[in-house]
């Protein structure tokens, strides 16, 4: 079998030449999930070249109509030999897979993620603009609600690396709308989950953790109806309000991406503050970061678990750039001004000097993102459903010289933000 | 069961070869527990099969089989309480003799003299009879010379004989490496077959993630001459092949944890 693709106005064509059986499907489908990577939502097969379509092909073809609808992108076959058309009608998949005659493909199709922003904020008011672009990344500026803003409700009941004191736990909701990071488990009370109280991240009802109990796959809490996730925590952040943009980014060139620090300041300028919030589904270029290897509830008076080498027992990291093409949910706060409140819970971005972050992110397998106005709750719920988190990284600036590994950076994605408007303080 | 205390051992101390090979080694496996050993190339797995075997004298640390301390005992001594099978299949038994005599020697294991191998009658039936049990169909070549066999029957031999007068401790190292896949998994199953039905107190070392995972009861893992990790009971039950991947990872991400990036994370790491 041949494959080629070609451009054909606002469609991707895939040609297919010659036999479609089981040794050839899974080549097919990576070579048409590799074109939706690259945001390619309007596939088209040219089946006229094809010999034999095997069950396993048309199974294939299957998946992909699949894969592309779940982005609200298409998929049809167009032109199709003969025969492949009777294989289709004698399975009864004809009105499934193949297109009639279609409109030229350059002439006005609807451009995809037009029917995706049903049931998104229906208040908001969609401006799309190309922004300043760092590192050759097109930016694309939605205006979700131009009052909108958050409150951070912040606690800080331990202290790296200090012993976690009693009383230090607090329970925290993190159910819809609230987004956070933080370290913390589920469990019954402080003292169930002492041993276990790890790196977390909430968005849009779902929660993930990375137990420090020797685990080495995140666990995660998703909302339903009667289940409201909440995780004891002995270090919060969490935002509450309303998105006030959704920045939608990807590559203008390639290898291009944006690094994490690049979205700061996209954020901070876009929203006009000194002090922002983010939550973010991103595909990965590489991610940095670390994330604790034994929970803070067992550092003993006589440990010192910030010192090196102690501090290999305690922490994790990554040693290399990681997850490369895999899907992340990054939930983050910053300010630019050292004297804001927030900054007691932020650390410096030592490649931004003046910028202070605090960011956590779950890395799960990649799933595509339908493109234009996103709706937070049902996108993070897509990515997680049917979906294990991978890994959980707090993340980290690596501007170590010569060896550093550089910032976490996104190649595509969806970066919900608002300013941040008000801090409360929580002591336990 | 095998205790082992605070083993150590290094190879040509004070030159510049130097090799810590085993760096403090405490380990408990209670009687009729079949563990298994992983770790990377150089990691000491092989090195600590053969201190318990007696192949060399420990630096530091003693070595227990049910409650008697063998550190002192020469490797043919331990024969008596161990059997091993090595990675290569002809390691173990001698080509020119029959299958017969291959397994006669076996049954003498530990005993310094007497190497007659006039076989009686019932010997010959009983060494029939195990022989047969392996489903090989090896019971017709009692009277080949063993190196006829192919190196997954000579294995499953091998542990066979290893394994005849149920030794309180058996030791494989990588005992399915040579083999095709076929052999590998027939000869993996007759392992845990043996083990289980002769209740016995086993050692594997292996490459093989999924077999680390299928076949024992425990799990060690090791790296740079330390236990690093190990799974037992319900975590063994529940762990996968990922999962031992992922934690050899962790071990590897540790050892890049350097005073520079210790500093980096403590500043934020707030
Ligand atoms: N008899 C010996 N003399 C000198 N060095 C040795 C000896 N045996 C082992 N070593 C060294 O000790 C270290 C551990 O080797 P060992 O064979 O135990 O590793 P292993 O975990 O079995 O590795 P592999 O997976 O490659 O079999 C290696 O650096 C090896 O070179
Ligand atoms: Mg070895």
């Amino acid at each position: 079998m041949k494959i080629e693709s070609r451009i054909q106005g606002t469609r991707m064509v895939v040609q297919v030449n010659g036999r479609l059986d089981a040794a050839w499907a899974d080549l097919l489908l990576g070579t048409v999930r590799d074109l939706v990577r690259e945001g390619h939502h309007q596939v088209r097969l040219d089946a006229s070249g094809l010999e034999y379509l095997s069950s396993a092909g048309i199974r294939s073809l299957l998946k992909i109509r699949r894969e592309l609808e779940a982005v609200s992108g298409s998929f049809g076959i167009a032109p199709a030999a003969p025969f492949v058309q009777e294989t289709l009608r004698m399975s009864g998949l004809e009105a499934l897979l193949l297109v009639g005659e279609e409109m030229p493909a350059d002439a006005a199709e609807p451009a995809a993620g037009d029917n995706a922003d049903s049931g998104t904020e229906t208040s908001a008011e969609t401006v799309a603009k190309t922004g300043a672009s760092p590192s050759a990344v097109r930016f694309e500026e939605h205006i979700l609600d131009l009052l909108g803003a958050v409150t951070v409700t912040a606690h800080a009941g331990w202290r790296p690396w200090q012993q976690v004191l009693d009383g230090a736990c607090l329970e925290v909701p993190l159910s819809r709308p609230r987004f956070g990071l933080g370290i913390g488990a589920a469990g019954r009370d402080a003292e169930d989950i002492r041993s276990r109280l790890g790196d977390f991240v909430a968005a849009a009802g779902s929660v993930a953790w990375l137990p420090s109990d020797g685990a080495d796959r995140p666990d995660y809490l998703v909302q339903n109806e009667r289940f409201l996730p909440q995780l004891n925590a002995i270090q919060s952040l969490v935002g509450e309000g309303k998105f006030s943009h959704l920045l939608r980014f990807s590559p203008a060139a390639s290898n291009a991406c944006v690094t994490l620090s690049d979205l700061y300041e996209q954020v901070l300028r876009t929203t006009r503050a000194d002090a922002a919030a983010l939550v973010c589904l991103a595909e990965v270029e590489g991610l940095v970061g670390a994330s604790l290897a034994r929970s803070p509830g067992c550092i003993q008076a006589s440990d010192q678990p910030g010192e090196f080498p102690e501090l290999r027992e305690w922490l994790s990291f990554c040693g290399e750039r990681v997850h490369h093409q895999s899907q992340v949910l990054v939930v983050a706060f910053f300010c630019r001004d050292p004297s804001h409140l927030l900054a007691a819970h932020l650390a410096p971005v030592p490649s931004r000097p003046g910028l202070l972050a605090h960011a956590h992110a779950v890395v799960l397998p990649f799933r595509p993102l339908p493109q234009g106005v996103l709706d937070l709750d049902a996108s993070v719920a897509t990515v997680f459903d049917d979906n294990t988190p991978l890994a959980l990284l707090h993340l980290i600036d690596d501007d170590r010289p010569a060896v550093g590994l550089g910032e976490s950076a996104f190649i595509r994605g969806a970066c919900w933000c608002a300013p941040i408007h008000d801090l409360t303080h929580i002591t336990t | 069961m095998l205790d082992l205390r605070h083993i150590h051992k290094t190879f040509f101390p004070g030159t510049p070869n130097e090799v810590q090979a085993l760096c403090g080694i405490d380990l408990l496996i209670p009687e009729g527990t079949f563990a298994a050993i992983i770790g990377t190339n150089g990691s000491g797995k092989s090195t600590l099969l053969n201190a318990v075997a007696g192949a060399f004298d420990l630096d530091q640390g003693a070595i227990h089989i049910d409650g008697k301390n063998i550190s002192a005992w020469p490797e043919y001594r331990r024969a008596s309480l161990i059997g091993r099978v090595f990675q290569n299949p002809f390691a173990g038994t001698a080509a020119e003799m029959t299958l017969a005599e291959n397994l006669a020697l076996s049954m003498r294991r530990g005993c310094r003299r007497g190497l007659g191998l006039a076989l009686h009658r019932s010997a010959r039936t009983e060494i029939a009879d195990r022989v047969r049990s392996l489903n090989l169909g090896l019971e017709n070549r009692l009277d080949n010379p063993i190196g006829t066999l192919s190196g997954g029957q000579r294995q499953a031999l091998t542990l066979l004989m290893a394994t005849w007068l149920r030794p309180r401790l058996l030791l494989l190292d990588e005992h399915t490496a040579a083999l095709d896949p076929k052999s590998a998994a027939q000869v993996a199953e007759l392992t845990l077959t043996i083990i289980r039905r002769e209740k016995l107190t086993a050692l594997m070392v292996t490459h093989s993630m999924p077999q680390a995972v299928q076949l024992p009861d425990r799990i060690i893992m090791m790296h740079k001459g330390r236990v690093v990790r190990q799974y037992e009971g319900q975590e063994k039950s529940r762990v996968r092949v990922p999962d031992l991947l992922a934690a050899f990872d962790q071990v590897r991400r540790r050892e890049q944890l350097d005073p520079a990036v210790a500093h980096l994370l403590h500043n934020q790491y707030a």
